[in-house]
This record gives structure tokens, sequence and C-alpha cells, in this order.
């Protein structure tokens, strides 16, 4: 029997009422014979995500001894055993972004760019835009939710300036802040998802909710007309923003409603926020309703603040010593730091959760982690020393066919930023640089593509 | 174009080139500025949570400073919209709340009650009169929304989208040319409103600071200083000065302080609440009861403490939760806010003091000179609590600190003013020995050798960098800015002034706000 096929546009032209910018889960019927891209030709949205884990790795214990597919495991790697063939090890890049200690590589990892200081000490922002708000304002534009901005750790240090608060800028003082807890991020996924206007009356109040809203943004919106032409150039770079997020509103607005989580490939209910404290089961939670929305392409970009250098205490290893502020006993344990491979580990777990919870989305012939490029990085060497040479990271997926897996890379010291040009690239950025100063960098890994 | 707003156009900014003052702009509310300001206009009583909004981060401590260039997201701005929208419905769903808010029953979209709520609640939430043509687009939606729902739901979305508007969420303080020709710009008389009361009483202006505004009498001296002695007179100057200290000194992070239950039994959420509270008691104090000089907050005695607090502190006769006045006794080891748990317990790691954070926040925080952060390339294992040899005090162990040449040339800078302090252990109270090793308190500061906390503040109080560093500190807050370069004798003036009218704290909150550096600005950001 002939399989049927249904169009992607035809489904949209069914439900949405003509709002052509709705995306839609990409169910096997709307995907040609071979699930590899829609029945019309469209080729399958590849999906962008950058994660930072806190205070670098253990060169000895971390890093594999050689290269290529066939790389020996090492001890702190373990955790992504099941997903090796899914991934890229990188090891011998340097982040040329200098300077302050911490800031420079967390600035350096995730823009190729210097920070900027705003403040006295080490209160610095960034120069640039971050890499996720690089693929957002490329691939962004297509999905109800241009990114996401995802987090478990917010411990906020004070006097770091927002490079030791948010992940995500777009340019200098001016950040996109995650969410952190995972009920919020189920809300803003998938808006209204708990009510339902089922009886008259709650259709009649949801129509006048609807107007209300209307009418108000539309108000607000011609005040920002008026302030505008009063502001200096700084000020009104400003207010473009806000009005960005308040046609973001409008068009939200406008959509009909986001599709349901139950439509979704492994769908879950809303969940309840468990215990702030423990980032096993904070980010466990926050990775099942991210990988949620980039399975209903709810969004296509993310980012994902695990957590910067200073964090709260991991209580989940208070028995074996933790006590407060991991980058404390990146500093203060002696000798092998026991404790410190213990969190790295940990985090590595928390990636490989992530890998493995996207691979296991079946979209046409692959998985969701086909589709994808995910950077995890960190801000350092090692906590212990400070250094930003030899950098660790972590490709995941294959966005859509562009990039090879399962191979240990080592560079020798080439720049970090390389690689973020090449994941942008194999996503569908048309860049051709990415970077400032002394981290700009206009090369591919030729070892990445496929 | 609104009337009695901002006052000025862009052209403005053109016409100052340039000027040593700082310029002005678009500041956003802080999430404390927002929470107080739409509690004052809705009533909102003190149960009702707050809601998210997009916090900001800090910059040297101010999230003010911070919120003048800081962008809101799209995010924040949806939290915003929800924000309103909810407060908005919790106000118009309750006949008794609504009623008290508009002050009249709208018998119709048409009736005059409407567009006189609008004036009235628009000037108050965007701290400035509504302009005709503003009035009408808010009335417009009581209108559009009337036929289909009722007035009051009218009414609910207009509030919802006057709390959302830019005019709300930002301060827009963008000046108006500068009569005198001193200055490319002044703050117009509503924005000098808004500055005086976000300074003096971190909320929106009252209505009684708006007429001032509307008769121009926060521009002219002697209109300026009386509504400043009004503001300072007001009970709720208090909430200005404690926003101030809470900033300054970080004692919001005393919620989410922990130390090592095991060595630190008594050290409980009450305990650290205690510890915040006595630093906005004793302050306010010092400023609006005794009056004092701007220094007594280095060796002052009188003090607030609940039993838990006094307890840590050794003093005895002091029972119940409720914080009550207590003298720290003159022989005693404890004065001052160097003396003060929250500072010794705040710049102290969980399990064990740090000479390093101590004397990093007297650098810092008092003398007002940046410590530069450690160079890369460096293993510091060197106070690990195992790492040195048994038998020597951390400041035996730390010796390294000013040994090694990568590291003495900023330690020199912290450590010896921390080693003060060692007689306070990481939660504050007092220790005699360091577990069986005799301390040594000695130091330098400049130069002036010191024992112990107390002859290091007596030797602080003498130095004026600390008086002008306080003044600085206070005048970023007021001003929501880092003070720069050209602003110096703009800061040497504040400091005369106050100086001369007795250097109290007050005398120095009345000198900035009468200061060119709140009142006029150097142009457009």
């Amino acid at each position: 029997m002939k399989p049927f096929r249904l169009s992607r546009r035809a489904v949209l032209r069914g439900i949405g009422g003509g709002v052509a910018s709705l995306a839609l889960p990409p169910l096997d019927a709307m995907l040609n014979n071979h699930g590899t891209a829609y029945a019309d030709g469209a080729p399958l949205p590849k999906i962008f995500g950058v994660f930072m884990w806190p205070d670098g790795r253990k060169p000895a214990l971390w890093d594999p001894p050689d290269t290529g597919t066939n790389w020996t495991m090492t001890p702190e790697l373990m955790p992504l055993a099941a997903v090796r063939g899914d991934i890229n090890v990188l090891t011998g890049f340097n982040c040329k972004t200098t300077g302050f200690v911490h800031h420079a590589g967390t600035v350096g990892m995730l823009s190729g760019a210097p920070y900027v200081v705003v403040g006295s000490g080490t209160t610095t922002t960034h120069s640039q835009a971050t890499v996720d708000v690089i693929a957002r304002n490329a691939i962004g534009g297509k999905t109800p939710l241009p990114s996401l901005e995802v987090g478990v750790d917010n411990k906020s240090y004070p006097n770091e300036g927002t490079t030791g608060y948010a992940l995500s800028h777009n340019g200098p003082m001016n950040i996109n802040p995650a969410i952190f807890s995972p009920s919020a991020l189920f809300d803003k996924v998938f808006p209204g998802a708990g009510g339902g206007a089922a009886n008259p009356a709650a259709a009649r109040a949801a129509a006048i909710a609807a107007a209300g809203k209307k009418s108000m943004l539309d108000a607000v919106l011609a005040d920002a007309a008026d302030l505008r032409p009063r502001l200096g150039t700084a000020d009104k770079a400003r207010l473009d923003q806000h009005l960005d997020g308040l046609r973001q509103l409008e068009t939200r607005l406008a959509m009909p409603a986001a599709p349901a989580a139950a439509g979704c490939p492994g769908s879950s209910a809303r969940p309840t926020d468990p215990d702030p404290t423990s980032h096993t089961l904070t980010s466990q939670a926050i990775s099942d309703v991210l990988a949620l929305a980039l399975a209903c392409d709810v969004t296509r970009v993310f980012s994902y603040k695990y957590a910067l250098w200073h964090t709260t205490t991991f209580t989940e290893l208070t028995a074996d010593g933790a006590k407060e502020d991991y980058h404390t006993y990146t500093h203060i344990e002696p000798g092998a730091q026991p404790l410190v491979q213990k969190h790295i580990l940990l985090h590595m777990q928390q990636i490989a959760y992530l890998i493995a919870k996207l691979k296991a989305v079946t979209v046409g012939a692959g998985t969701l982690l086909d589709q994808c490029a995910i950077l995890f990085t960190t801000e350092v060497q090692e906590g212990l020393n400070h250094l930003t040479d030899n950098m660790p990271m972590i490709v995941a997926g294959r966005a859509g066919g562009a990039l090879r897996t399962g191979q240990h890379v080592h560079a020798m010291g080439d720049n970090t930023s390389n690689v973020h040009l090449t994941l942008l690239q194999a996503v569908g950025v048309p860049v051709t640089s990415f970077g400032a100063g002394p981290g700009l960098s206009t090369t591919t890994v030729p070892a990445l593509l496929a | 174009m609104p009337a009695g707003g901002a006052g000025t156009t862009a052209g403005a900014a053109g016409a100052g080139g340039s000027s040593a003052l700082a310029p002005a702009g678009m500041r956003r509310l802080t999430p404390t500025e927002y929470w107080s300001s739409v509690s004052d206009l809705l009533g909102l009583d003190a149960s009702t949570p707050a809601p998210v909004t997009e916090d900001v981060a800090a910059i040297s401590g101010f999230k003010n400073v911070a919120a003048s260039t800081l962008t809101l997201s799209a995010q924040g701005v949806q939290e915003y919209s929800d924000a309103a929208l909810s407060l908005a419905g919790l106000v118009f769903g309750d006949a008794t709340k609504r009623a008290a808010l508009v002050g009249c029953t709208p018998a119709a979209a048409s009736d005059p009650c409407v567009r006189a709520f609008l004036q009235a609640f628009g000037r108050r939430a965007w701290r400035r009169p509504l302009a005709a043509a503003e009035v009408d687009r808010y009335a417009g939606i009581v209108t559009s929304l009337a036929p289909m729902a009722d007035v009051w739901t009218g009414l609910q979305y207009a509030v919802a989208g006057l709390l959302q508007s830019p005019w709300f969420l930002y301060r827009v303080e963008v000046g108006e040319p500068d009569p005198t020709r001193v200055h490319p710009l002044r703050f117009s008389a509503y924005e000098m409103a808004e500055r005086l009361s976000y300074f003096f009483w971190d909320t929106t202006p009252d209505d009684a600071l708006l007429d001032a505004a509307a008769s121009g009498e926060t521009l002219a001296p002697a209109g300026l200083d009386a509504q400043i002695a009004r503001l300072l007179a007001s009970p709720r100057a208090r909430a200005g000065v404690a926003r101030f200290f809470r900033e300054y000194l970080s004692t919001d992070d005393l919620a989410t302080m922990t130390k090592d239950a095991t060595l630190f039994p008594r050290a409980t959420p009450t305990l650290a609440a205690a510890m915040r509270d006595e630093i906005e008691a004793t302050t306010a104090d010092l400023v609006f009861t005794r009056h004092a000089d701007l220094r007594d907050v280095l060796d002052n005695r009188q003090t607030f403490v609940n039993a838990e607090l006094a307890t840590l502190y050794g003093l005895s006769g002091v029972t119940g939760t409720m914080l009550v006045p207590a003298t720290l006794p003159d022989s005693g080891p404890r004065a001052g806010l160097l003396g003060t748990a929250a500072f010794l317990a705040l710049d102290a790691r969980t399990d064990r003091t740090s000479p390093t954070l101590r004397g990093k926040f007297v650098r810092e925080q008092l003398l007002c000179e940046p410590v530069s952060p450690p160079p890369a390339n460096f293993a510091a294992t060197f106070d690990a609590p195992g790492a040195a040899p048994a038998g020597k005090t951390l400041r035996q162990r730390l010796v390294q600190h000013m040994s090694d040449a990568a590291c003495s040339s900023c330690h020199a800078l912290m450590d010896p003013l921390g080693f003060a302090f060692e007689h306070f252990d990481a939660l504050g109270a007092y220790r005699a020995t360091e577990g069986g090793l005799t301390i040594d308190d000695t130091g330098t500061v400049d130069g002036q050798a010191f024992t112990g906390p107390r002859e290091l503040a007596a030797a602080l109080r003498a130095n004026p960098a600390v008086t002008s560093c306080l003044a600085r500190q206070m005048y970023r807050y007021a001003t929501g800015h880092l003070e720069t370069d050209g602003e110096a004798p703009v800061l040497a003036d504040v400091g005369a002034r106050a100086q001369a009218a007795g250097n109290a704290y007050v005398d120095y909150l009345r000198a900035i706000a009468d200061s060119d550096g709140f009142r006029y600005a150097g142009g457009l950001r």
C-alpha cells in the first residue's frame, strides 16, 4: 500500500489560519519515503545548542591518549560511553581570548571575542553576541520560540558582571537569562497546556483575554514608538530589543495554541520542580523539557547554563565532602583532588543524559540527535590552573549529515573558534567567520566534516 | 508627544558636545524598584507574592548601576507583561480593591470617571502627566473591550498596559537643554522627582513630589532643598538608606550563605537574618536617629541584636527573636561595621576564615581600591585545610601569598588587613585561639601598624580616603552610574559641602541630591 503523505504546508494551512511560521513536529506522515526530508523536499530542521559546564576537567583523566574513532575510553569520559559513536571529543584547541581568569575563557568560548570591563575589579560583560544568538538570528525565525535559554545552577557571584551571570548574550550588557525551573520552562514551551477552552464560558473568557491583550500590546507598542525619538543611540538599541520582545508576544498571541506536548515524540507531562539544590535532578528535568521542545520543533536553538564557574553546592556530593561552591575545591583540594574528580564525573553524567535523551527521539529514519550540532564546553583547561589552552570540548550530533562523529580530535593549539564556525556552518548559518580580535576564526575543522 | 514628561527632544543630544558629566539615558527599574513601585501604585499589601521579573547582575555591588545600561531580554518582556496582567487581574478581580484604586464607578466607557482615573493613575505610574493622545490611547482599550466584557475589564487591561509600558519599566531620564548652558543637559522637573524618590525612598514618587515637579520646584534650589528635607523626614527614607547598605554590603547574600554545620551548629537561617537586620537597624539608627558622623559606622558600639545574635556576640541579658538595642563593651574586641557578623561571616569560607576576602572587602569597599584578579596559570592549593603542616595557624600557612612574587603584589594589599580579624571565626564569633594556637592579629594599613580590628578601624577612620570612598559609593547608588573622571570636581564639592555641614550621613545625602552630577548630564547615552 502506498504510504499516506501529508505535506507540511497542508498541515500549516489546516490549522494555522495562514500563520505559516508555526512549526510542527516532523510527523512520519509528512516525511518522504526515506524519512530523511519532508515529502515536499524541504530538509528536516537542524538544531544548534551550546552547553557550559564549570571549571574545566583533569586532562590526565579526561583526555583520551589516542585520536581517531578507536580512542581509548578514559575515567572521566566513562559516562559518555553509551553515546561515543554520536559525539566527538575535542582537545588541544586554544582559547585565544585573554585576560581575567574565568572571564576570558567564558567569553572566549561563547563568542570567540574579548570581554568588556564595565565596573570595578572583574565586573565584565561580553563584547559580541554569543554563538547561540548568532545561530538564533539565522535559523531561529521559523519556530514559535526563536531560542530557549535554560539553566540548572543559578548562582550569581557579586561583581562578576553579566559574564558571571548569564550565558547567552546579544551584546554588551544585553543578556538572555536562563529559565531554571523545569515547570516554568514547560509553561513557556507549551503555554496554556494545562487549561483548555472546553466550555462556552471559558471560551468567552479566553476571547476577552485575547482581545484585551491585543489592545494592550497595541498601546504599549505605540508608547515605545513615541519614546524612541527621544533617546540616544545606545538607548535606541535597547528599546529596539524591547520592541522585539513585544512583537514576539504579539506573534504568539496571533498564533493558534502552540503544539501540545502530548503530540510530540517522547511526550511527557508538565514536570514538578525537583529539589533545586540537586543539580542532577534539575538538569535531568530541564533536559527532558528541552528535548520535548526540540522534538516538537518549538525551537531550534538553545543555550544551556548548566553552571558557570561559581556554583552552588553540589548537594548530591555532600557525603563525599562537598560543602560549598565547587570552584573552591578546584583550588583548595590537595593532591589528586578526588572530590573535584567526582564533580567532573557528575557534569559528564548530565551531558550524557541530555545526549541520550535526544538520541531516544526518532525522527524519520534517524534520531533527533542526528539533526543537532551541540557544543559542550567549559571556561578553563583545568580549574586548578586557570589556563585557557588545551580546552576540552564535546560536539554531539551530526547536524543532519554535515558532521562526522565518533572521534577524538586533538588539535595542536588551533583556535577554539574554528569549532564554533564549523558547527554554525553545519547547521546552515551563513557565516564565514566567528569571533573577534585574537579569537577571530575563518577556518573550519576538517576532521569534523562528513 | 507627552506634554509634561521628559521634556526634550533628541536634538538636545547634539547641543552638548563634550561635558565632564556622565551621559543621561533610559534606566530600567531594578526588580526591587519595580516591586516597591507597583505595590505603591496598586495598594498591594505585603503578603502579595512578588512576580518573577528579570533580575539584573550588579555592577560594583549596585543593581541600579547595572540597570542603567542593561537591556531587557525577550523573556524579560514577557515576564513583565505576565506580571502586569496578573497584578491587574488581582486588583480588578476584587470589587473592593478596584473601587479603592479607581475611586469612582464608571457606568460606561464614555464615563468621565474613566479618563479621570487614567490621567491620575497614569501620572503616578509614568511619573509624569500623560499627553492627551496617551489618555486617548488607553481610554481606547476600555472602549474596545467594554462591549464584549465590561468597563472594569477594559480598565484592567488599560492598567496592565500602563504597567508594562516602557514609560513605566524605564526611568526615562533624558534631560532637557540646560538654560544656564553650563552643562549640556539638566534633568527635567519630573525627572528630578523620580531621581529623588528612588534615591531617598526606593520607590515611585508620591503625589506631593509630582505636584512639586508640576510647579517646577524640583528644579529651583530652594524648592529642591524643601523636597529633600521632606523626603528625608519621612519614615519612607529608611527604605532608601536600607537599600543602599543592602547592595553596598551585599547583605542579601546572607540568605544563601552556607556554613559547615558540624563546625558551626549555631549557623541557622534565623541567625543569618538577624545579621542582615542588625546592619539595617544600626545604619538607620546612625543616619536618622543619631544623625551620626559618616565615619561613626566604623567604630559605632550602639547596635541591635536578638537573643541568637547576642549569644554569638557574647552579650548577656537579651531574649527573644526581635532585635533590641544593645551596647558593645568598650573593652571588647568588637565594634563598628568591621565587627558585625554580617561582614565577618560573609567574607569567610564555609569552614574557616579568609583573611584575603576580609582584606579585599576593606581594600575595595572602604578604600575604593580595586584589587586585580588572580593571574592565570597558578595552582592555588596553599590554604587548603589539609595541605599544610599541622600546628600552624592559617596566617602562617598563608605566608606563600607573601613570599611568592606572583601572589604577593596583590595579596599584600589584602591579607595584612584581613589578619586583623583572625580573632573572629568564620561565623563571626570571638575566639581566643585558633584551635589552641596563638593568634597574631597585628598588621599594617598603608604603613600604619595596628593590632586587631578596632585599631584598624581607628586607622581607617583617620584616613580621608575612607570618607571619600563612602561618599563615592553613595553617589553611585544615587546617580545609577560609576563616577566618570570628569566628575571628580563634583565629588570633591559633595565632600566639602557635607563636611562643612557637619559630616553626618544625611549631609552627604543632601549634598549629593543637590550636586551638579545629580541634576545635570553631559549628553545622551
